[in-house]
């Protein structure tokens, strides 16, 4: 079962994503890869436009490939996975002009996933795909996150639309990932 | 045998300590002193790997008490910034707009760690939606934060429907401050306005926010934090009403 | 008891502030107000090479019939002078005052450049209030 994390600036670019899989019992087949779960046509259809969106998100792309110890199937999944990510920013703008809460659960679904988010004070949106409900969990672990973010926002080289590279908020975020999810 | 740095440095990472007995006289003496002597300069480059860099992660967000900064080494600072800026801008619009985006980069931290630092303890942690809730708490919250005590009035223009401001009869920034007479335009409080700016707009209310000074007789550091909100903030609180 | 006068001298001897309280004093002209302050400059370097028991901080105070000067040394070299009657007590604590309005509303003003005039407002302003008790 994988759990995918973005971390958007408030002008909606990625600044961090991660791919978790996780350890804990899964209540569908862990591995199953998201193309097969979609119609024929559809990843073929996504791998076109998709093309097109992987210029803005390269950022991203890098830091999977050097990060790189989770892979999804292919190029195209992770596409679709961003995809998915990018088309619930609209809902999440929508519910953050009403709702006061910074944890905003379930905001939307497509297919299997379900798709989490948590907006800071200064509108940076962490977004989570997931597959199984554990709302205390995830609440947790954005919790957990948006402390390191808040410690990365006081390092002065850093600010709101600069993508995080630091090996320990790395670490760190996937050690609560661990704990988590 | 490395003893802890003195608290005063503690800002200094443990390299940059380090390194500082490299250049004093008595830890090179040491170089030449008898093997059986325990020397600084060896131990604290053998310590070195075991002690991993403690990082800006590794410290609680918390505000503790010790870590309050003197007033006067921030007005030697901000002093400092002042000059510093001065000297690579033309006029006193120029000066201002330039403070403004220094305060606008210390506004966005202000809003993401005062926020925390207020919710994280929250079962359910909220943010400001709506535009007067978010004025008062820059009023009180943001003002406490950074400057250690609440500003000392709002109001709201009587002519324009989106303009508000936030009054501060002795801005500690400004406290040592004297403009001379051929700049008495300028208010070095466009830093303030900056940082209002932020967390303005990170709370998704845009505005355009500038500093004035507006003395009084009993009064004359009194300066006045002027917001000048977009269209579109008005429009979403009308929208928010019903 | 009465206080008459104030002056900064920086550390090359140059009068970078004068202000006179009250009428006690007779009116100079700037010009000589500089001598006069480049002189005494000179008087307590002498002073302070004089001393018999080491290094010294030179002249604290130089009286005359009906007036004193006392001077308060700062450890950059600038001199605070405070002109008073003789049997005025209270000098060296109105110099320490002075001295921290100095160093609050002159070296933190960014508008100030070290070892030029002072011309800044918040200084008067702090000197008044000193001076006014």
């Amino acid at each position: 079962m994988s759990h995918h994390l973005f971390l958007l600036s408030p002008s909606d670019t990625p600044l961090y994503s991660l791919t978790h899989y996780s350890s804990k019992p899964a209540q569908t087949t862990a591995t199953s890869p998201l193309a097969s779960n979609l119609p024929s046509w559809s990843t073929s259809a996504f791998a076109g436009t998709l093309t097109a969106l992987s210029g803005a998100t390269s950022a991203t792309q890098a830091h999977h490939a050097q990060g790189g110890t989770v892979r999804i199937g292919g190029g195209q999944d992770r596409h679709v996975i961003q995809m998915i990510a990018n088309a619930s920013l609209d809902v999440i703008e929508e519910i953050v002009r009403k709702d006061n809460m910074m944890y905003l659960k379930s905001v939307d679904k497509f297919n299997e996933w379900t798709v989490s988010a948590f907006v800071t004070p200064g509108n940076m949106k962490f977004v989570l795909l997931h597959e199984a409900r554990n709302d205390d969990g995830i609440k947790s672990f954005f919790h957990e996150v948006w402390e390191l973010y808040v410690k990365t926002m006081l390092n002065p080289f850093h600010t709101a639309h600069t993508p995080i590279r630091s090996t320990v908020f790395d670490a760190r975020v996937r050690a609560s990932a661990k704990k988590y999810l | 045998m490395h003893a802890a740095p003195h608290p005063r440095f503690s800002v200094l990472s443990a390299s940059a300590v380090q390194s500082s007995e490299h250049l004093s006289p008595a830890a090179s003496s040491t170089r030449f002193s008898l093997p059986s002597a325990p020397s600084i300069n060896t131990n604290a480059t053998a310590s070195k790997p075991a002690v991993p860099r403690q990082t800006i992660y590794d410290r609680p967000l918390n505000k503790i008490r010790a870590a309050e900064v003197s007033a006067s080494a921030f007005s030697f600072l901000f002093s400092e910034v002042v000059q510093y800026t001065q000297k690579r801008v033309n006029g006193i619009n120029d000066l201002e707009r330039r403070l403004n985006t220094l305060g606008y980069r210390v506004g966005l931290r202000v809003l993401e760690l005062m926020s925390y630092r207020n919710e994280a303890t929250a079962k359910a942690p909220k943010r400001e939606i709506r535009f007067l809730p978010a004025l008062m708490s820059i009023h009180t919250q943001v003002w406490r934060a950074v400057f250690g005590k609440p500003a000392d009035a709002i109001e709201k223009s009587v002519e324009n429907a989106d303009e508000y401001m936030i009054i501060d009869n002795d801005p500690p920034i400004t406290r040592n401050i004297s403009v001379p007479r051929d700049m008495s335009q300028l208010s070095c409080s466009s830093f303030t306005a900056g940082i209002v700016e932020a967390v303005l707009d990170g709370l998704g209310f845009p505005a355009r926010v500038t500093a004035h000074n507006t003395p009084t007789e009993t009064l004359p550091n009194r300066t006045t934090i002027l917001i000048k909100l977009e269209k579109s903030v008005l429009d979403r609180e009308e929208a928010l009403k019903t | 008891m009465a206080i008459w006068g104030l002056w900064v001298i920086n550390k090359a001897g140059g009068l970078v502030y004068q202000r006179n309280f009250g009428d006690g004093l007779p009116h100079l002209t700037s010009n000589e107000y500089l001598v006069l302050a480049g002189t005494l400059h000179g008087i307590h370097a002498i002073t302070a090479r004089l001393s018999p028991t080491g290094s010294s901080s030179g002249a604290n105070v130089i009286s005359g019939e009906t007036f004193k000067l006392t001077i308060l040394l700062t450890p950059t070299g600038t001199k605070f002078v405070l002109l008073t009657s003789l049997a005025e007590n209270t000098a060296d604590t109105v110099l320490q005052k002075v001295y921290e309005a100095y160093a609050d509303a002159v070296m933190k003003n960014p508008f100030h450049t070290p070892e030029m005039p002072i011309r800044t407002e918040g200084f008067d302003s702090r000197i008044t209030a000193i001076m006014s008790g």
